[in-house]
């Protein structure tokens, strides 16, 4: 037993090697010495207090919309709209906040923070309900959804509710009373940080102890024998997506009521995809969610720095993340060889 | 050892052979084994022996811990399937390892399509459909190049997943319980289909838990107990008899006859059901309290579909379906089951079993309705209550902890943790497909013991069987089905085999 976990674990530090020894070999075909790149990204995304917490402020919507990918696809049945679904919810909150007031900061919060859930829901409700009534491919109308719900709030912020005080396309700012408010002084670190963790140990929670749990791993793993067993496989496959939409919206809340505070043109840089990265690296588990959010949050963050202070472009970030990518995958396929059946 | 006068020379030497899985089991404790040239080897034991870890580890699939494998006299270090089919070793797994949506051809070439593909990557369908077809021609096999797997009856299926071996051109040949989901007719259909193998002078390495078979086809028998060789006989040196007792390692009674508990009172009624497009036809039967009731039939004859119907996954457009006078025609499975049946499918892996989720995990399915288990959350106490019971009840034997994926239990022991959950449900009729597929003597004895356990509080089965022998050892009224109707009925003790199998071939009709 103990030398199996040795053994896994010799494993993995080989393969993290492996994959910072392809980086290094990246960074110094563009011009720069892997080592003081490396610092200048570590530099960039933990080298003090305010670096730090702007990294722990970018796994807020990278966790969150990796988890929307993670709930369905626990139960079996895809998600790749949380881009779209994350831009509703934005929307959605950006809305209530510039509109209504409610009285007390709390509700404000709480109800817009509700509302960005909804209308991720209701974005994730039309592909879930047409895949287990027609059977129409989830994968397809996710994905496409993301286009629809892009260009649609794209409109809204152009269109009915631009302000035309601004010369860009977004909307007025939600009033002050729905801000989530700054832990830090000088730093847009907010409780969002918390309430996104939290969200994530919820379903940590709800998937490993519940009886709904239970009902959607055992959905995910053999349906035919799960509805033998009494269990509506449909309504957990359309509930298990609704869930996801709500979480991928409420990232969409969180960032605008704990940092953006309006809605606008290049909202999100693809946070919805990412977090489908981030997903499938993780396997789908919570726990690695949370680990490997924050080392996307951490190169994002810190080739900020590398630019900075080097000839190297920030966009190489995206180039070292689909290395990772790429890495898994192979060590993925490899070892479900090993384990074949 | 050597040449030897008899049979040709060693085509497989296994020496001292262990095998540790990474969660510490020890499936294989020291194995010796010697298979000859062009003979039909036959290895048997009980359910967990290790029988499919030994050919598991021949076929490459698996690395042993210790010991050596020599083909041809040579060791080797069979590291792959890959390396394994290069030596000429075939094997067809004890669970299907065909694609169900692909047809039977894509499936036979799946690994080789690259033979088929041009220069642009396009396969040649054509190329594809008549080489397989001229395999299926050559080996007589009563399969259609462009049929959907899924649509075949499991029978057929079988015979694709042999047709996918063949295919690669084998000298060696390991059938892990081929015949386990064949019906009678085709079992002797494939024994002779195995036997011509060996004519043409193929190595034949068979695993079956029916004696009669092992008997029938085999040169040599190795027996296995507990991961290690009881010892290697040459058929004529032994009785079926003597093997059973080496395998299980004491005497064996088997009390074969009925359970004595009918009641007057109907449990269970079916009336005049009918289903548009599948096989069954105006069919009425009812089960009295305390009985049990066989059904017996060629695989095809409509038990699948009465199976469906019955689980409420097909809806019948007429006819009505009754447990103690309660209409459950259009009722959903969660109704059903709340109504007191309960289910043991004929194919574990398919409806069964989660296999790749824990054994706590399958042994609560259903059973987590109860409030027993919680009520929002798993209550984890009585779920490792409840499975352990089963565990011990129904001597499933493998587990080593209770969060293992079910995968890591050998086929017959999946089948018991299977029926014991089935069964410790408040079952008032349990309708049973095929329930002893692939478990051993002791076994089989076991879960009959408890099927006839039921019937003594007046609950009832109704015991859907390709085994005949199973059907007459416990059924109290037998029915026959053929081409979706019932075709015959016979009460116990009125059996006569030949009249059975008269019915279920349509030589007789009613
Ligand atoms: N992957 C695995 N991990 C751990 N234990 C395993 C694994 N696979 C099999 N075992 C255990 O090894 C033992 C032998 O299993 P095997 O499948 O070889 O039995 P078998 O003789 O083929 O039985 P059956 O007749 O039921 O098919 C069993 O006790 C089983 O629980
Ligand atoms: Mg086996």
């Amino acid at each position: 037993m103990f030398s199996n976990t040795l053994k896994k674990i010799t494993i993995w530090v080989f393969f993290i090697l492996i994959i910072l020894a392809v980086w290094a070999v990246i960074i110094a075909i563009s011009g720069e010495n892997p080592f003081s790149a490396f610092g200048y990204i570590l530099e960039g995304s933990l080298g003090d207090t305010g670096y730090f917490l702007s990294t722990l402020n970018k796994m807020v919507p990278i966790m969150l919309t990796a988890l929307a990918v993670a709930i369905p696809s626990w139960a079996g049945i895809w998600n790749i709209g949380g881009e779209g679904q994350l831009l509703l919810g934005g929307f959605g909150a950006a809305l209530i906040g510039f509109s209504i007031n409610l009285g007390s900061s709390f509700l404000n919060i709480l109800f817009a923070l509700i509302v960005s859930a909804l209308f991720g829901l209701v974005w994730a409700l039309w592909p879930g309900y047409l895949k287990i009534k027609l059977n129409v491919d989830e994968v397809v109308t996710t994905l496409m959804g993301n286009y629809i719900a892009s260009y649609f709030v794209l409109f809204l912020i152009n269109y009915p509710f631009r302000d035309h005080s601004s010369p860009m396309a977004q909307t007025k700012y939600i009033d002050s009373s729905f801000q989530i408010p700054y832990m830090f002084r000088g730093s847009q670190f907010s409780y969002t940080f918390f309430i996104a963790l939290g969200v994530v140990f919820i379903f940590y929670f709800i998937i490993r102890k519940f009886k709904f749990g239970y009902e959607i791993r055992m959905t995910g793993s053999n349906p035919d024998f799960s509805k033998m067993s009494g269990i509506k496989t449909k309504k957990i496959k359309l509930v298990s997506m609704l869930m996801g939409g709500a979480v991928a919206g409420l990232a969409g809340g969180l960032l605008v009521l704990g940092m953006n505070h309006r809605m606008m043109q290049s909202f999100s840089p693809g946070f919805g995809f990412t977090g489908l990265l981030v997903c499938l690296l993780a396997f789908n588990n919570p726990i690695l969610i949370v680990f490997i959010s924050f080392i996307f949050a951490m190169l994002q963050t810190g080739s900020v720095n590398l630019e900075l202070f080097s000839n190297v472009p920030a966009e190489i970030s995206g180039l070292l993340q689909a290395v990772m990518v790429l890495f898994v995958s192979a060590f993925k396929i490899i070892s479900m060889r090993k384990g074949g059946k | 050892m050597g040449p030897d006068f008899l049979g040709g020379a060693e085509v497989i030497t296994i020496k001292d052979l262990t095998k540790r899985y990474p969660n510490g089991f020890e499936a294989l404790k020291g194995v010796n084994l010697s298979v000859k040239k062009g003979e039909i080897h036959s290895i048997v034991g009980e359910n967990g022996a290790g029988k499919t870890t030994l050919m598991n580890i021949i076929f490459g699939l698996i690395k042993p811990t210790t010991g050596s494998i020599s083909v041809d006299d040579k060791e080797v270090n069979i590291s792959s399937t890959g390396k394994a089919i290069e030596m000429g070793i075939g094997m067809v797994h004890q669970h299907f390892m065909i694609v169900p949506n692909l047809s039977v051809m894509e499936n036979v070439v799946l690994g080789s399509e690259k033979d088929f593909t041009n220069f642009f990557g396009k396969i040649d369908y054509k190329s594809i459909k008549l080489k397989v077809g001229d395999l299926i021609k050559k080996l007589k096999l009563s399969l259609s190049p462009e049929d959907i797997v899924r649509d075949l009856p499991i029978g057929k299926q079988q015979l694709v997943e042999i047709l996918k071996v063949l295919y690669k051109g084998p000298e060696i040949i390991i059938l892990d319980e081929p015949t386990a989901v064949l019906v009678p007719t085709e079992v002797n259909d494939f024994l002779d289909f195995v036997i011509n193998l060996k004519n043409e002078g193929k190595t034949v390495i068979f695993i079956s838990h029916r004696l009669k078979e092992v008997f029938k086809i085999s040169d040599s028998i190795t027996v296995l107990r507990n991961g290690k060789t009881v010892g290697s006989y040459s058929k004529q040196d032994i009785t079926r008899d003597e093997v059973a007792n080496l395998m299980i390692g004491k005497k064996f009674d088997f009390n074969a006859t009925p359970p004595k508990n009918e009641k007057e009172e109907i449990l269970f009624s079916v009336d005049d059901l009918s289903l548009k497009g599948m096989m069954i036809k105006n069919i009425s039967f009812n089960i009295k309290k305390g009985e049990i009731l066989g059904v017996a039939g060629v695989e095809g004859n409509g038990q699948e579909d009465l199976f469906s119907v019955l689980t409420g996954d097909i809806l019948p457009e007429q006819g009505s379906v009754k447990l103690a006078d309660k209409e459950l025609n259009k009722s959903t499975i969660l109704e059903k089951r709340k109504a007191g049946i309960a289910y043991i499918t004929d194919d574990r892996i398919k409806n069964g079993l989660a296999i790749d989720r824990s054994i706590l995990e399958n042994g609560i399915a259903y059973h987590h309705k109860d409030q027993r288990f919680g009520k929002v959350l798993i209550n984890n106490k009585n779920s490792v209550k409840l499975v352990t019971g089963i565990v011990e009840d129904y001597d499933v034997r493998g587990v080593k902890n209770m969060k293992t994926p079910v995968s890591s239990l050998s086929g017959g022991n999946m089948q018991k943790l299977l029926v014991g959950r089935e069964l410790n449900n408040q079952v008032k009729l349990l309708i049973a497909s095929q329930p002893t597929s692939g478990v051993d003597i002791a076994a089989k004895a076991l879960i009959h013991d408890s099927f006839k356990e039921l019937t003594v509080e007046g609950n009832s089965v109704l015991l859907i069987s390709s085994d005949l022998d199973e059907l007459m050892s416990i059924s109290n009224r037998i029915i026959v089905l053929y081409r979706g109707k019932i075709v015959a009925e016979f009460k116990y003790p009125d059996y006569d085999i030949k009249e059975l199998s008269y019915y279920m071939t349509g030589l007789k009709e009613s």
